[in-house]
């Protein structure tokens, strides 16, 4: 596929909900993710980003709506199938190959972009490609010296960046990134914020996030999520002045977010 | 590096000295030795499964059985039928029956997953115990072993005890070296990563489903190859070989001897028939047979090595190895 251009719509969601019994964990949203730009969600805990999250990387099914990724309906694809159309994701929760190293880790997310890996009999360590790509995504994160070191080894933070680095080894367009700071220390979190900004270049990213710093940093557009539903979508300078999202999450307290 | 070289001397040193078994030892021992070495050859199939993919099959028993019916089904009564045929039917039946079970059971995973592969393969006990189809409780004798001729050319004859051993040596062999191959290939990353972490895998883009089946299935293939060399050394099949108590018997064989390890369960394999050979000709002593209660003893030492060994028999050897020449990899 070609490259897309900057300011295209790669991802795509219209009144996509998801219940869980009675409880509507995601409610009716509809949200954009643009080549070239950061689309950041907010919203308090419980206010349905990573159930958001789940449905577009196709880890939970919809229960109403409809998907697109660069133009083609993805609803109701499976996580694998949506994965190699081009859309990464990381976890909030670390979800990585614990005993496994971070190069190794990496080099499985890259694996996966061989046409298949049906292949018997020839040693893995012959290809070559999915090496080079999980040295680049550890680069990426600022990890290479770590690279060796099983992950059981690796500080919280660290594992953190090798969530990211296998998102990143999968060589994705779209990028849905759950909480990428979480955990990390303030040096790290300097470095991924810039590894954003340097990423969305030739990126479309969708941010989750609660470090409010860093979302009106590297944020395009911001959408508020209350209770399953969007609250509010603008650019950042917009849901700053909004008295809705003030008072429904930014606190009534001014400062909010410390 | 010199460890992985030296695993492969002491390997090869292995192999030679099995090799020799049959031009020194008795024909008793010989058989013994043919017999573990099956059993090593379907120990390792199910470690395939158990050890790298993380599917802990209790079912395994099926493909191994049936690949013993398969070779006494279609043999002639009373003459020999070509290896060269009854072999690729007998592998292909047990791998076609566990793409048909594997579609169905892969589709469940933890505890269920053990539930259904048990549940098949009692299912398939029981087709074979109760109905007439091939001799019901009795089984089927294989009076012929197969023929190995081609054109008129006769490399081996497996009515001899040597040829039947060195020919099961060599399988065995085989086995070991396609399984590792297989691991070190794209494919073994594959089952590994999906072990580790399944959920993962697939939001790195890979359909395990597939991935999972295809173990599924070269695994039963595996255990058909070595119920079907089952069926030619006994003589006879019958629906013990289909049974839990024989998939249970295997699975021990992979734990003991170290799962994950693939040599660990082969050691399992012969480390657990000789002592049941060793226990069973424990003298009477007080009025008590002790031989006659192995099965107490065999107990013992098995939950003493689950207790004492989380890596298994293999585990002694390898602890060995690393603290002797390991140091240095820090």
């Amino acid at each position: 596929m070609a490259e897309p251009a900057a300011g295209e719509v790669l991802l795509r969601a219209r009144g996509v909900a998801r219940h869980f019994g009675g409880l509507a964990a995601v409610n009716d949203v509809s949200i954009e993710c643009r080549m070239g730009e950061v689309q950041a969600v907010i919203g308090p805990n419980g206010a349905g980003k990573t159930t958001l999250i789940n449905l577009l990387s196709g880890d939970l099914p919809l229960s109403s709506g409809r998907i697109e990724l660069r133009g083609r309906d993805i609803t109701g694809l499976a996580s694998h199938q949506i994965s190699r159309l081009g859309l990464g994701r990381s976890y909030q929760k670390t979800n990585v190959f614990l005993s496994l190293t971070a190069f190794e880790n990496c080099r499985l997310a890259a694996q996966s972009r061989l046409a298949s890996s049906m292949r018997f009999f020839r040693p893995a360590l012959r290809y070559r490609a999915p090496a080079e790509a999980a040295e680049r995504a550890l680069a990426e994160v600022g990890l290479e010296a770590r690279a060796g070191a099983p992950l059981a080894a690796l500080s919280h933070g660290e594992r953190r960046q090798v969530e990211i680095a296998m998102t990143l080894a999968t060589d994705p367009k779209v990028l849905l990134l759950d909480e990428p700071l979480a955990g990390m220390g303030a040096e790290e979190s300097a470095r991924i914020v810039e590894l954003l900004q340097k990423l969305v270049r030739d990126h479309a990213i969708l941010l989750v996030e609660h470090d409010m710093d860093a979302v009106f940093t590297v944020a395009n557009v911001l959408t508020v999520m209350v209770n399953g539903s969007v609250l509010e979508s603008g650019p950042p300078k917009q849901i700053r002045a909004s008295r809705a999202v003030q008072e429904a999450y930014l606190g009534t307290d001014d400062g909010g977010q410390g | 590096m010199g460890s992985r070289k030296l695993r492969i001397v002491v390997m090869l040193a292995c192999l030679a000295a099995l090799a020799l078994l049959p031009f020194v030892a008795e024909k008793f021992y010989v058989q013994l030795f043919t017999k573990m070495l099956i059993m090593g050859i379907f120990a390792m199939s199910l470690d395939l499964l158990i050890g790298y993919a993380g599917l802990v099959s209790f079912g395994h028993a099926a493909y191994f059985g049936v690949a013993g019916y398969v070779l006494a089904l279609i043999s002639p009564q009373y003459a020999a039928a070509s290896l060269w045929t009854t072999l690729p039917v007998a592998m292909g039946v047990s791998a076609l029956l566990a793409l048909v079970i594997g579609a169905l059971v892969l589709r469940t995973s933890g505890i269920y997953f053990i539930m259904v592969t048990l549940a098949f393969s009692q299912m398939l006990f029981y087709l074979f115990h109760d109905t007439k189809i091939a001799g019901g409780t009795d089984g089927i004798y294989v009076y012929v072993r197969p023929a190995a001729d081609i054109l008129g050319w006769k490399p081996f004859d497996l009515e001899n005890v040597a040829h039947l051993y060195l020919v099961v040596l060599a399988l065995f062999a085989g086995v070991f070296v396609l399984l590792r191959t297989m691991l070190g290939s794209l494919f073994g990353r594959v089952i590994e990563g999906i072990r580790i972490n399944e959920h993962r895998m697939r939001s790195l883009g890979y359909p395990t489903f597939r991935y999972k089946l295809a173990c599924f299935v070269i695994s039963g293939a595996l255990a058909g190859l070595a119920g079907y060399l089952a069926a030619i050394q006994f003589g006879f099949v019958n629906p013990d070989m289909l049974g839990w108590h024989v998939s249970g018997l295997v699975m021990m064989m992979v734990i003991l001897g170290g799962m994950g390890t693939l040599i660990g369960p082969a050691v399992g394999a012969m480390a657990m028939m000789l002592l049941e050979l060793a226990l069973q000709s424990l003298p009477e002593f007080g009025g008590v047979n002790f031989g006659k209660h192995w099965q107490l003893f065999m107990g013992s030492f098995i939950v003493l090595v689950a207790l004492l060994l989380p890596y298994g028999l293999i585990g002694l050897l390898r602890a060995r190895g690393q603290a002797g020449g390991g140091n240095g990899h820090g």
